[in-house]
């Protein structure tokens, strides 16, 4: 009774006129960051902080205004992800595998509605899971070691075969390049420079959205002028409007994405490309017989969508109620907090019920705000596909080159993205999938980190890797990922 | 229709770095946005944009453990319009590179110390140490598990020095990818000592236990924590320093002239409170005593270096 008393109280702080227009604009900046490709929820989020700071805003409104435009990025995304085969952000890259071939077939517009739909179904599934367990929940996180992640990530690599459509072996074969390419860089552990090739530019590593844009946006791009703008492009319309039948039909997919994007989000280490790799191919695996994933099944859209913002506000629970960021975004976040001497934990929400309880209502409202605002929208973004070739393409040329130089104001970015762009390219036209190649990146960095620093907790002893009973299961699941289609092959 | 894609495509980079005009101030910040560096350069930007009547804005260049844009700016011409707002990591980086990459004394125009970031030794609570001294003689029994941010940091060359200075023969160093992987390995109990900047700490305090301040005295934050000389450690003092730069060779009015606009800045409650937040005191150093800061912790930071034998980021 007691939550929902504050809760209660929360949603008179989000419904002041003041704070509803924030968490408004929040949600349309969020929006257009996500579709924008390579700039991120991080940048916009550092870049409004001080206009927050100089228009007094108080700290509830602040976080409200801010923690939109996280959250708004969720649903940004996945536009151009389905409409041009080009994510808008790192967790929208597994929906080109379903939303762009549903675009092909000329519903682009059921699926931009269908992930609108999973969006606000794992937010707000998400932000009730939060408000009654957000404590107990972030101290279950902090015991999760590193040897657990170690397990996780294993698992989740494990399940790479499963994610493009062609044969396995291609997709190991690219996972495991995307794995080499997470090595560039300096060992953090030894101060060995690795592949840098006596660049300095390389030795902090390749950055996530120069590997992304160039893959996906110049590849495709290049592609396409190959192919003198012929190559089979989405197409407006056409196909048949969302039904609700569909909308039913998602909606397991949609709550076991919630299920597994809530939970992988609270891990402070994981993160929302984590949560929506393993929602899809959990999907695809449960729906073997029945589905068509890969050539634009709907449940293969809605799946890592709504896994992305589940993840999205599961971050925001070790944030809150532990005062440990789980990403860039968070961190910032939480700098922010800061500065108006506001100390997360789990005496915040006894010491500022209005700043904790007012942020979680206001979560509830945005949702809501996004939902509305993107279902007339569907429309309109599909519109996109009118636009001229000779003006979209070009644009988005643009835009990506301006992620890519926002990211880091370096010029050597540019010219990587266009290597990658060059490789995405020549992938494409030997059908090596592009996917596995980014999640083996994702995982390849969080893999390594976590296995030196549990072998450095545990003096080298590899049979730390096995000790607790969450890493043990998530290892015998590993197995069973990898040997599961071999036994079935034989049967 | 191909060409003119094509010829979009190649104009499209070409036009980007055109962006900064003429008479435009830019402030690197050789770390990405949100970090303590990005902020305090985004606190300046604005004191100086009214002072100079430019424009200035302040742009990221993160990699190499600052040291692109540090670089960058060595390499730019002395005329105000490229400035460089660094911390500690500064004078920390570049010995530790097998290669050339910058000379952090000569290559510089320091301009104003500005700020001075706190550090406190924390350690989990299943550690037996209530004091300093207690969590020395625990180390020197075992080899001790110790994160930070990275390979480098101030956080990890701080624990280096104290183990120096203290004689602990082995700590473990693990080295993470920023504090907050190593906040919650610290947390749960799984490290047994951090240095953190103080105002992350103290939010976590009764889930860690805080033993000492790095900084020569105690601080108003936290009055309760001795210093490391009070402690019995002289020597490992440690605090996080930010200051902004410019090229060597800058004319001595235009650096008066910046250095002016500061510290009338620093001088202002409004500017005390938003450096506060941040775990920051004002300093409001002048360019001598801020070379002679420099010059000195350049010395004493690569000894560190030379003797632990880190090399990395």
């Amino acid at each position: 009774m007691d939550v929902f008393a504050a809760l209660g109280g929360g949603f008179g702080v989000a419904l002041q006129p003041g704070n509803l227009f924030l968490a408004f604009i929040g949600c349309i900046v969020g929006t257009a960051i996500g579709v924008l490709p390579g700039i991120g929820p991080l940048n916009a989020i550092a870049l409004l902080l001080p206009f927050c700071l100089a228009l007094r805003l108080p700290p509830e409104s602040a976080l409200i205004l801010l923690t939109a435009v996280y959250y708004g990025s969720g649903y940004g995304g996945r536009i151009t992800a389905i409409l041009l085969n080009m994510p808008g952000e790192p967790s929208a890259v597994l929906t080109t595998l379903d939303g762009h071939p549903l675009a092909k077939q000329g519903r682009g517009s059921a699926a931009l509605a269908i992930s609108g739909i999973g969006s606000f179904v794992g937010a707000t599934l998400s932000v009730v899971a939060m408000t009654f367990l957000s404590v107990p929940l972030a101290r279950v996180a902090v015991a999760f070691s590193p040897a657990d992640y170690v397990a996780l990530i294993a698992f989740a690599l494990s399940l790479l075969g499963a994610v493009s459509d062609g044969p396995a072996v291609k997709a190991w074969a690219a996972g495991a390049f995307g794995l080499l390419l997470a090595m560039v860089g300096v060992d953090s552990g030894t101060g060995v420079e690795r592949y840098t090739l006596g660049s300095l530019e390389l030795l902090g590593g390749i950055d996530f959205t120069v590997l992304a844009i160039g893959l996906f946006a110049i590849g495709e791009i290049l592609l396409l002028v190959e192919t003198r703008l012929r190559a089979e492009a989405a197409k407006l319309g056409g196909g048949e409007p969302l039904r609700l039948r569909e909308v039913v039909f998602c909606l397991p997919a949609m709550l076991r994405a919630t299920g597994i994007g809530f939970v992988i989000g609270v891990l402070p280490g994981a993160g929302a490309s984590v949560a929506s790799a393993l929602s899809y191919t959990a999907e695809k695996r449960l729906n073997e017989n029945n589905g068509k994933f890969g050539q634009g099944d709907l449940r293969g859209v809605a799946a890592p969508e709504t896994a992305d913002n589940a993840a999205q506000i599961g971050n925001l629970v070790p944030m809150l109620s532990l005062g440990i960021p789980g990403s860039g975004t968070t961190a910032v976040l939480l700098g922010a907090l800061l500065m108006y001497n506001i100390t997360p934990g789990p005496l915040l929400f006894q010491q500022r019920p209005d700043v904790a309880w007012g942020l979680i209502a206001s979560m509830y409202i945005g949702n809501a705000m996004l939902l509305v605002l993107n279902l007339p929208l569907v429309g309109l973004f599909a519109r996109l596909l009118t636009v001229p070739s000779w003006v979209l393409y070009p644009g988005v040329l643009a835009l990506s080159f301006a992620g890519v130089y926002a990211a880091s104001n370096s010029a050597f970015d540019l010219l990587l993205a266009v290597f990658f762009g060059v490789v995405g390219w020549l992938f494409r036209k030997m059908e090596i999938p592009l996917v596995p190649i980014v999640l083996g990146f994702v995982l390849g960095r969080m893999l390594e980190d976590n296995l030196r620093r549990s072998m450095s907790l545990s003096d080298g002893e590899i049979s730390a890797l096995f000790e607790s009973p969450v890493s043990i299961a998530l290892w015998i699941l590993t197995a069973a990922a990898i040997l599961y289609p071999l036994v079935r092959k034989r049967a | 229709m191909k060409r003119r894609v094509l010829l979009a495509a190649l104009a499209a980079p070409i036009c980007l770095p055109l962006g900064a005009q003429e008479g435009t101030v830019t402030i690197i910040a050789p770390f990405t946005p949100g970090t303590g560096i990005d902020i305090i350069a985004r606190l300046a930007a604005p004191v100086l944009q009214a002072a100079l009547g430019q424009a200035v804005m302040v742009e990221n260049r993160p990699g190499a453990s600052g040291a692109i844009g540090s670089q960058a700016v060595a390499r730019a011409a002395p005329d105000g319009r490229t400035l460089l707002m660094q911390v500690n990591t500064f004078v920390m980086a570049p010995p530790m590179f097998a290669r050339a990459t910058y000379d952090p004394v000569a290559q510089f125009s320091p301009i104003i110390h500005l700020t001075n970031g706190d550090l406190a030794l924390a350690v989990n609570p299943d550690v037996p140490a209530t004091t300093l001294a207690e969590f020395v003689a625990h180390a020197r029994g075992r080899s001790l598990d110790y994160g930070s941010p990275g390979v480098g940091t101030p956080q990890h060359l701080a624990m280096e020095l104290l183990r120096q200075v203290a004689g602990i023969p082995e700590m473990n160093h693990v080295p993470y990818r920023g504090s907050a992987p190593a906040i919650q390995d610290l947390l749960g109990r799984r490290l047994a000592a951090m240095v953190l900047p103080i105002h992350t700490a103290l939010p976590l305090e009764g889930r860690v236990r805080l033993l000492a301040v790095g900084s020569p005295a105690r601080v108003a934050a936290a009055p309760a924590l001795p210093t490391f000389a009070e402690a019995g450690f002289g020597g490992a003092e440690v605090d996080l320093w930010y200051g902004l730069l410019g090229p060597a060779g800058m004319p001595p009015a235009l650096v008066e002239r910046l250095r002016a606009a500061l510290a009338a800045w620093l001088a202002r409650p409004e500017a005390a409170a938003a450096l506060a937040a941040q775990g920051m005191v004002a300093v409001g150093d002048g360019p001598e005593a801020f070379a002679r800061l420099i010059a000195a912790d350049q010395a004493r930071w690569t000894r560190v270096i030379r003797t632990a034998n880190i090399s990395a980021e």
